[in-house]
């Protein structure tokens, strides 16, 4: 009987934390979402406003004509070049790390040591170096530095593909006269097109959600979601709440939905292995 | 034969090289050098001034507050991941109902979207008049909360760690969840039937086990919180004074105001040198964890 009650009793206690873990976790976009459909009087009400009373579209199309527009196909065009190149790149080099041991295990764990070094760090510079090429605002700055910090988790991710693949299939068509080249594109990428796809997903979405070099390196024209969302306020014009959530929205729903497909995987590439 | 086949090897790392030559070793050796330089941007001034650049950066209060301050919530904010991610890790692993998975993936949303937006939403719902979180605390409290969070030095650093907590937590979460449910389940057993409390088995049969997870996903954690320039960007920029600049946010911000680059390249070099040390840690327990 009380052991009974003591298991309720935990029950309660345990759904209560788990309720409250959510709200916590989930708030934050209830309350973009809502800000994002109401009107001024209501974003700038004092105390706040829950629930808009009718959706207020303005502040999406205030967003768009504001640069939203510009800066969604920056950060589309400049998230496909740089997801693209980082997964071609970061294959081979995998591949190469994969069947040759290429570099013993000091290559694998330098290209990893870019996942831990500080853009800050290095921002001075490639500011320099870009000036001096004219690569400021531009797609192609901002694409090579997207590659960059992408392959330290296309390289190892495609690694451990590799690994897993038996090589007596690329062996026999080296044997039949296929060069390295042929053997990696014809018979082992197929095989991997799934690792490629998680390689190019991940990829975009830390292009997608990147600020520090977005906001340094680009002025009036190679802007990305980002920088845009953090130019919406200045303290001349003060905040606009709404449009500004409208962009914020536009930057998480295509992460939502990808987060969604590959989860596992994200939080494989995030934690870099560390979490097997 | 074994030649050609081993230059055909390397030359698959090469376009991978090629980007960590132009984009992280140059970078980085040019650091060195224009460290030791009075390098001007809008003049044509380029003079050699030894370690001038640093002697003047250690006596610069800016900047070394900035150090003390990433390090103050770097500590906090680790602390209280560690804490809150673990238990609700235990809690999560020990029960099972319908919809576990959807709860995961709830709780792992955050991780996924842009710190920008993060930092923009923490803006609006902490603002005094506007937002929500002193109406909440008030309501929870019983007692009207009316706490200044962008013009109060100690409750900005609370207000940011806030944001990275809410954000990151669950990547210590995810960690200590996907290890505690690969441990073998034989020690635990074992424990029960000893008669152990579930308090006793997480501290003393399942924690140890997780020691090498947590150790890694911390400093992983770790090194990312020090990077912390988005959420200050988009919440306090900084503020009040520079009550709130962690050492990327003062980089930042000697691009656009301070003309001599040498200046920005000795805090730069200080930067990797705090980087590598993490670099170094991470790798050490990465080693023993893949040996």
């Amino acid at each position: 009987m009380r052991s009974r009650i003591t298991r309720i009793v935990k029950s309660i206690i345990v759904a209560v934390l788990l309720g409250a873990a959510l709200a916590f976790a989930m708030l934050p976009f209830f309350w973009m979402i809502s800000t994002s459909f109401k009107p001024p009087v209501e974003w700038s009400a004092s105390p706040a406003v829950w629930i808009p009373r009718e959706l207020y579209w303005q502040n999406y199309m205030e967003m768009w004509t504001a640069g939203g527009n510009t800066a969604l196909l920056n950060t589309v065009v400049i998230g496909f070049a740089s997801s693209l190149t980082a997964t071609l790149v970061g294959s081979l080099c995998g591949y190469g790390i994969s069947r040759f041991r290429t570099g013993g295990s000091s290559l694998l764990f330098l290209i990893l040591s870019i996942r831990l070094l500080p853009a800050a760090a290095i921002i001075v510079p490639i500011v320099m170096l870009y000036s001096y090429y004219n690569l400021i605002d531009t797609w192609l700055g901002l694409t090579l530095l997207y590659v960059l910090s992408s392959l330290p988790f296309t390289v190892y991710l495609m690694k451990t593909y590799f690994d897993g693949i038996p090589r007596d299939l690329e062996e026999a068509a080296q044997v039949d006269g296929c060069s390295l080249i042929q053997a990696l594109v014809r018979v082992a990428l197929p095989v991997t097109i799934a690792g490629l796809i998680v390689c190019f997903l991940f990829a975009i979405v830390l292009s997608w959600n990147e600020l520090f070099f977005a906001v340094t390196l680009t002025r009036s024209q190679a802007y990305t979601i980002p920088v845009k969302l953090a130019g919406w306020y200045n303290s001349n014009t003060g905040n606009f709440w709404g449009p500004q959530a409208a962009q914020a929205i536009v930057s998480i729903a295509p992460i939502v939905l990808v987060a969604s497909l590959a989860q596992r995987w994200i939080v494989k590439g995030l934690t870099l292995g560390a979490v097997k | 034969m074994v030649s050609r086949v081993r230059i055909a090897a390397w030359l698959l790392a090469v376009p991978t090289l090629v980007f960590f030559l132009v984009l992280v070793v140059y970078p980085m050796a040019s650091l060195y050098v224009v460290s030791l330089f009075k390098w001007e941007i809008l003049l044509p001034i380029r003079r050699f001034i030894g370690i001038d650049n640093y002697v003047a950066l250690f006596g610069d209060a800016r900047f070394l507050y900035s150090l003390r301050f990433t390090t103050t919530l770097v500590a906090v904010a680790m602390l209280l991941e560690l804490l809150v991610g673990l238990i609700l890790a235990q809690i999560l692993n020990s029960v099972s109902f319908r919809g576990k998975g959807l709860v995961v993936a709830a709780i792992f949303l955050p991780m996924t979207i842009s710190p920008t937006v993060v930092g923009y939403t923490w803006r609006m719902i902490f603002n005094p008049m506007y937002g929500f979180v002193n109406s909440m605390l008030s309501a929870f409290f019983l007692y009207p909360i009316d706490i200044e969070w962008f013009s109060d030095p100690f409750w900005s650093l609370l207000m940011i760690v806030s944001a990275d907590f809410w954000q990151w937590m669950p990547f210590i979460f995810i960690a200590a969840y996907a290890g505690l449910s690969s441990l073998p389940s034989e020690p635990y057993e074992a424990a029960v039937i000893d008669g152990a409390s579930s308090l006793q088995i997480f501290a003393r049969v399942q924690l140890p086990q997780l020691k090498g997870v947590i150790i890694a996903t911390v400093l992983l954690r770790a090194m990312d919180a020090f990077k912390v320039f988005d959420y200050i960007l988009l919440t306090t920029a900084g503020g009040p004074g520079y009550a709130t600049e962690s050492l990327s946010y003062f980089i930042y911000r000697t691009v656009f105001k301070i003309t001599n680059l040498g200046y920005s390249s000795a805090a730069s070099v200080i930067y990797l040198w705090v980087a590598t040390l993490f670099i170094i840690l991470f790798y050490r327990v990465m080693r023993e964890r893949m040996a």
